[in-house]
């Protein structure tokens, strides 16, 4: 049943994430009842989201700033979870306003504290990372919807 | 001040010996007397332009030089005033040719002695308080010439006609390694090969990483709905094309509840397949389908999250993936 077949290259970034995902994917998959209400679909889709997100930055390690920032900042919203409830509405509110926000600083994390040509080296990370990231997800969805 | 030159290098005492024809020149020719002060103040200040190694005292020179635009630099960089600068306006408005003669003298023996690559900026400092320091620059540099370059963190030499101060030195550094790094994301980010200058990059930039992260979000969200198999095999996971992905998507999604949301934003959205490939055809078309989605996405989450999240759960119940 749970057969995770290796490949033979085991310490790309694409492995690593594509197993760390691929295994939280099961353990968010395992409780799932049988018909979703709306909230739970959203609060799956949340944590999905949370997921890939982890993933992906335990994947490149500790290495670049932009992971440490990402893995800091889901330590820290596990944490304070209850308390935030109403701030993440609040967020998700001006989050759909901010259309195209001015600085790069804002999207790629951990930017805040960093010179301009750091950020840009963050930047080239983060995009493959992301190329990465959404390349597999695709195919993961691919692969569950045939 | 001459005596420090003429211990420097040969080719002072070449311009030594060639400066009183300059003088001479000057009082022959009247007619053009106050264009050729005009030109010479021009090349008192100039360092060089980067097709001139050698400083020629022609005319043909001058007027090349301000072919080049150089007086449009040599205007703007004087708003970067130093004190040098106020003292050589101060003598390039001198009205005696000789002065002007003297001080064409003084500069171009100065740009004799260090040969570094050209950049504009005018500071031939001829009679002021920073002759020592910049004679000691110059020597340094010629240093440079001769020997190994001092021991330093970072070796960058002052190009010709350039400030010498680590300040300026420091910021070109930095300027250069911003540059390369554009240069490097240019090639990550599709579709700006045609693109040149810093601002419009960095929208494509921002723009990229948004629509990225859209697409993290969405793929997330179509996870969430979709009822999972239960092994995964990583090899298919891991080696599967982006255009596979792109046709199954399509063909999965026809359900009869989802025509009116998903396709569109499939749509939307997958010319991004065609950007991740870095294929170069449809760059220019493409540009306009990801602010398509970028706004279509950011109304989406705004309207249709509830609907959206209901198709899923009626995909889930009508659709079969089997």
């Amino acid at each position: 049943m749970t057969t995770l077949i290796m490949p033979s290259n085991h310490n790309s970034i694409k492995t690593r994430f594509t197993y760390r995902f691929a295994r939280s994917l099961k353990k968010l998959n395992k409780n799932r009842p049988a018909s979703q209400s709306m909230k739970e679909t959203y609060r799956r889709y949340h944590m999905i989201r949370v997921a890939s997100y982890a993933s992906m930055a335990s994947a490149v390690g500790p290495k670049r700033a932009w992971s440490r920032a990402v893995l800091w900042k889901i330590r820290n919203r596990t944490l304070h979870r209850t308390l935030m409830k109403k701030s993440r509405i609040h967020a998700l509110r001006t989050r759909k306003v901010s259309g195209n926000p001015n600085d790069l600083r804002k999207l790629v994390p951990g930017g805040e504290g960093m010179d301009f040509s750091r950020l840009l080296n963050e930047t080239a990370h983060y995009i493959k990372c992301l190329r990465t990231q959404v390349q597999i997800m695709k195919n993961i969805v691919d692969h569950c919807s045939n | 001040m001459f005596m420090n030159e003429v211990n420097c290098s040969s080719e002072q005492v070449e311009n030594l010996f060639f400066n009183p024809n300059l003088e001479n020149l000057m009082v022959q020719n009247d007619p053009f007397a106050g264009e050729k002060i005009v030109v010479k103040e021009l090349i008192g200040r100039i360092r060089n332009s980067s097709q001139i190694s050698r400083v020629n005292t022609d005319l043909r020179f001058a007027t090349t030089n301000l072919e080049y635009g150089k007086l449009s630099r040599v205007s703007s960089n004087q708003s970067i005033t130093s004190t040098q600068e106020n003292a050589e306006s101060r003598e390039n408005s001198s009205i005696s040719a000789r002065e002007i003669g003297l001080n064409d003298a003084n500069c171009r023996k100065r740009k004799a002695i260090p040969k570094p690559k050209p950049k504009p900026k005018p500071i031939s400092s001829n009679v002021s308080s920073e002759n020592s320091e910049s004679s000691a620059k110059r020597s340094k540099s010629d240093d440079d010439k001769c020997a190994d370059p001092p021991k330093d963190y970072i070796h960058v030499r002052a190009r010709r006609g350039e400030a010498t101060d680590a300040h300026s030195l420091a910021e070109r550094v930095r300027r250069e390694k911003i540059g390369e790094r554009m240069k490097f994301l240019q090639d990550l980010v599709p579709g700006c090969n045609k693109v040149t200058g810093k601002a419009v990059m960095l929208d494509e930039i921002i723009n990229y990483v948004q629509s990225l992260q859209r697409q993290v979000e969405f793929l997330s969200m179509k996870l969430a709905t979709v009822n999972p198999n239960v092994d995964f095999n990583m090899e298919p996971l891991l080696s599967k094309d982006m255009f596979q992905s792109h046709g199954a998507i399509h063909h999965n999604l026809q359900g009869p509840n989802l025509h009116s949301v998903f396709p569109s934003r499939i749509d939307v959205a997958f010319p991004t397949n065609h950007f991740n490939d870095a294929t170069g055809r449809n760059q220019s078309k493409q540009q306009v389908p990801v602010n398509n989605f970028n706004e279509v996405v950011s109304t989406f989450w705004e309207d249709d999250l509830h609907s959206l999240v209901q198709m899923g759960i009626g995909q889930n119940q009508t659709q079969s993936f089997h």
